[in-house]
């Protein structure tokens, strides 16, 4: 593997790291329009521009160093609580966060961009902008000399001659009698720096002991200037080490530096010791002191009670309080950086892909092994190798679950669109999101994640009215949307409502009329009215605008969820508010299925969506004949019988069975001539060739090398309602 | 490593002593039965460190101690000279004298 290999990959990792940073630093700004003095979040974004700024130096992009480090200074006034998140501070940061991002664009694209003129505008301006809030002119920063003026306030501070080194030194008994003088070591304290103080302590003598002048009892508090590292000091009394205790105490600039070295470190060990040590704070021998210190502590007093580092170092006067507080900031920072990205592996999706069909073809043989070996009816053998099926089972279900992944970020990115479009709509929108954990595979979230924002951005467009409006319908001043995700029968379902005006029934019926989908003075039920929205080219907004209202949209939002092997449908009460009710797979590569038999062929069924399965007399079906519904336990029941639906002709079993399935709270019923049992289907997409075939979804290999075409349950059920005539219940409901 | 003290009595409670020599870790020991003895019978010690070779920080110790004790006890000790490794630790060290 070359350097340049290595290097492109470090790169690659930086603009995903410096994109999901933005993501941060649009959620932080978010966040803090509603909570402007939340520091944690203040800090958080502070967090992720100085990341930026940092890596994008390391790696060679100069223009956002440079843009980033502006807004910094900024962010680190706010921080400081020097000044204070307003309404134009906050437009002004967002603007900044889309021109960074523009110049990742830049910087990400193939070819080689130059920095427009209209750009370098428009970050002058910005930052002309931001040097309002951060209190420089725009002469100073245009050098960005920032480096040197650190320097100077640093010396300012050091030379005030007000803050000195604390060193306390006590000595062993036997420091004199092992040829050990404290004087050389302590003298040389001058060579190194200025000793401003010393003050000779004398050790306590009890009455009852004789003093023995040989014994040392001294110890000395001394006060010292220098502009040395603790390290240096204490490599003073190296010698001495052994038959000595020291304790230095910085000086409180030292602590001001220390909490700045604290700060800035970008990565740093999670361990307090550890952050102290590498920062100067303490030394390594100081540490080694103090967590000898709290095991013998704990050892005496119980784990219970065991004694906080941090405490142990400032009781003991190692480590000012403040240089404390600050490191165990920085240390829950880190704690949360770490949940986020320590954990995670970045693996290019191709390897992971590559896997999963290996994994597919894993599990087609063991099926296939598993039948041979049941063949020989050897019981240790399919004793073992049941086990081994298990073991596949588990495999394919990690597997699968790697691709998975919340979709909160994909909601949480809406935030922003619903914030920018409500304000140019004059409108006042929240964006409320709930079940942002739902797990998806990557592939679909990332297919669902335009058809998405669509539906948000008609939500806000024409589903929510602006507050005047809102106010004389008696609702509150502040429209909400709703995001929502939860799993149901081995599907995800995603639902975007709004509390806004909710469909006009009649002007989509004149519409529909219009575009003669319906017959004038049809009566239509509202639902299937407007189902009708999703129709191509059928728009009822009154005016274009350059949101929504173009026609194009809702078609293709159906298209592309049907892509998905999902459906959509909505509900809408006038007055009351619209939803939009998503129904996907989890995955679109490898089911638990249930495998029928019709007229010797093998059919596969997912296995999420089989409600139950029971066999049905034939006496039973005569009764019923003639109709397409069956009473299952008295509840009516619409069915289809597969041998009926595939015409096939040959003679049919004594009995029949029926499965009964679900999906998107659908139930329907269909006769199949043989229930064969599970199996794990690996779904192979069928070729185009069989593209008209709308009552299957794909085909999968069994285990014996045969083909079993999977059945697309949702068609079949849309199919068997309309044969029967007959609408199940479906309620979508308004998610509160 | 040896020390030599000339000791005088000045009136009845007050010895002054002339030390020669050094006073370091390995003749503190005598020197404090020395003292010790001497603090007993008289209110105040006065000690002339002007020809002391090594002094050490044992021997700052015992004098320091030394005088300790005679504070409580309501009585005195005084260093009337001092040589330049005298003078080295005490300016270094500080002092109650």
């Amino acid at each position: 593997m070359s350097n340049n290999y290595n290097m492109e990959n470090a790169r690659q990792t930086f603009f995903i790291e410096s994109r999901e940073m933005l993501d941060e630093m649009e959620r932080c700004l978010l966040e803090l329009e509603k909570n402007n003095d939340d520091e944690e979040i203040i800090n958080a974004l502070f967090r992720s521009v100085h990341t930026i700024k940092g890596s994008s130096g390391m790696f060679g992009y100069h223009d956002i160093e440079k843009f980033t480090h502006v807004v910094e200074n900024v962010l680190d006034k706010l921080r400081n609580g020097d000044i204070e998140i307003d309404s134009s501070l906050s437009a002004l940061l967002f603007k900044s966060h889309d021109y960074i991002s523009e110049l990742f664009d830049l910087h990400t694209s193939d070819e080689e961009n130059e920095i427009t003129s209209e750009m370098k505008e428009r970050m002058d301006s910005l930052i002309a902008g931001l040097h309002v809030y951060s209190g420089k002119n725009k002469e100073e920063s245009a050098a960005f000399k920032e480096q040197p003026e650190e320097k100077d306030e640093k010396q300012e501070t050091r030379g005030n001659g007000k803050d000195y080194w604390h060193i306390s030194l006590r000595f062993n008994e036997n420091v004199f009698r092992d040829s050990l003088d404290p004087y050389p070591f302590i003298s040389y304290l001058g060579e190194i720096g200025k000793i401003v103080q010393i003050k000779t302590i004398f050790d306590e003598i009890s009455e009852d002991k004789e003093m023995d002048p040989e014994n040392c009892y001294l110890g000395f508090e001394i006060s010292f200037h220098g502009d040395v590292s603790k390290s240096t000091i204490e490599d003073v009394f190296d010698f001495v080490k052994e038959d000595c205790e020291i304790r230095i105490l910085p000086p409180d600039s030292s602590a001001e530096k220390y909490i700045e070295l604290i700060n800035d470190m970008p990565r740093m060990s999670e361990r307090i010791g550890e952050m102290l040590v590498s920062i100067g704070s303490i030394t390594e021998k100081e540490l080694e002191q103090a967590l000898k210190m709290q095991k013998l502590q704990s050892a005496s007093d119980g784990p219970d009670k065991k004694l906080l580092l941090g405490d142990i170092l400032v009781n003991n006067n190692l480590v000012h309080k403040k240089v404390i507080d600050a490191a165990l900031n920085k240390q829950n920072d880190l704690k949360k950086i770490d949940k986020k990205n320590l954990n995670l592996l970045r693996v290019n999706a191709e390897k992971i892909n590559e896997l999963i069909n290996l994994i597919g073809e894993f599990v087609i043989k063991g099926s296939n092994v598993r039948q041979l070996v049941e063949k020989t009816g050897d019981g240790e053998l399919i004793e073992s190798v049941s086990d081994m099926t298990r073991l596949i089972e588990d495999i394919r279900d990690n597997t699968m679950s790697i691709r998975m992944v919340p979709i909160g970020d994909t909601f949480n990115r809406y935030q922003r669109v619903v914030r920018d479009l409500s304000r140019e709509k004059g409108k006042e929108i929240e964006l409320v999101i709930a079940g942002g954990d739902t797990e998806l595979d990557k592939t679909l979230i990332d297919k669902i994640s335009d058809p998405l924002i669509h539906l948000v951005r008609n939500a806000v467009d024409h589903g929510i009215g602006t507050p005047e409006e809102r106010i004389t319908k008696g609702k509150p001043r502040v429209g909400t949307i709703y995001l929502n995700a939860y799993n149901e029968m081995g599907s995800v379902v995603i639902v975007a409502s709004d509390d806004g005006n909710g469909l006009d029934r009649d002007s989509i019926y004149n519409k529909a009329v219009e575009l003669e989908f319906i017959q004038p003075g049809e009566t239509i039920s509202d639902n299937d009215l407007f189902q009708l929205i999703f129709e191509p080219g059928f728009s009822t907004a009154k005016e274009v605008s350059n949101i929504s209202g173009r026609g194009v949209g809702m078609d293709v939002v159906k298209r592309n969820i049907e892509a998905l092997q999902g459906s959509i449908t909505l509900e809408s009460t006038k007055g009351e508010g619209t939803a939009i009710k998503i129904h996907l797979p989890l995955t679109l590569a490898i089911i638990d299925g249930f495998m029928v038999q019709v007229g010797g062929y093998y059919y596969v069924i997912p296995q999420d969506m089989v409600v139950e399965c029971s066999d049905i007399s034939p006496e039973h079906m005569k009764v019923k004949e003639g109709g397409n519904f069956i009473s299952l336990r008295g509840n009516v029941l619409p069915y289809m019988r597969m041998r009926d639906f595939f015409d096939l002709t040959d003679k049919k079993p004594e009995r029949e069975n029926i499965i009964v399935v679900e999906y998107a709270s659908k139930i329907a019923g269909i006769v199949v001539d043989r229930p064969e049992g599970e199996v794990q289907a690996v779904i192979k997409p069928l070729g185009r060739i069989f593209g008209q075939l709308k009552w299957i979804s794909g085909a999968t290999i069994l285990g014996n090398g045969d083909v079993a075409l999977i059945l697309d349950i949702p068609k079949l059920i849309q199919l068997i309602e309309n044969k029967a005539g007959y609408k199940t219940e479906n309620s979508v409901g308004i998610v509160q | 490593m040896k020390l030599k003290a000339v000791k005088t009595k000045q009136n009845s409670d007050i010895v002054r002593y002339k030390f020669e020599g050094d006073i370091t870790i390995y003749t503190v020991r005598k020197l404090k039965k020395l003292l010790m003895k001497d603090l007993e019978k008289n209110t105040k010690l006065e000690f002339d460190f002007q020809k002391i070779d090594k002094f050490d920080s044992a021997g700052f110790q015992l004098i320091e101690y030394m005088s300790n004790i005679a504070e409580k006890e309501g009585k005195e000790i005084q260093i009337t000279q001092r040589s330049d490794s005298v003078s080295r630790i005490y300016d270094l060290y500080g002092t109650s004298i």
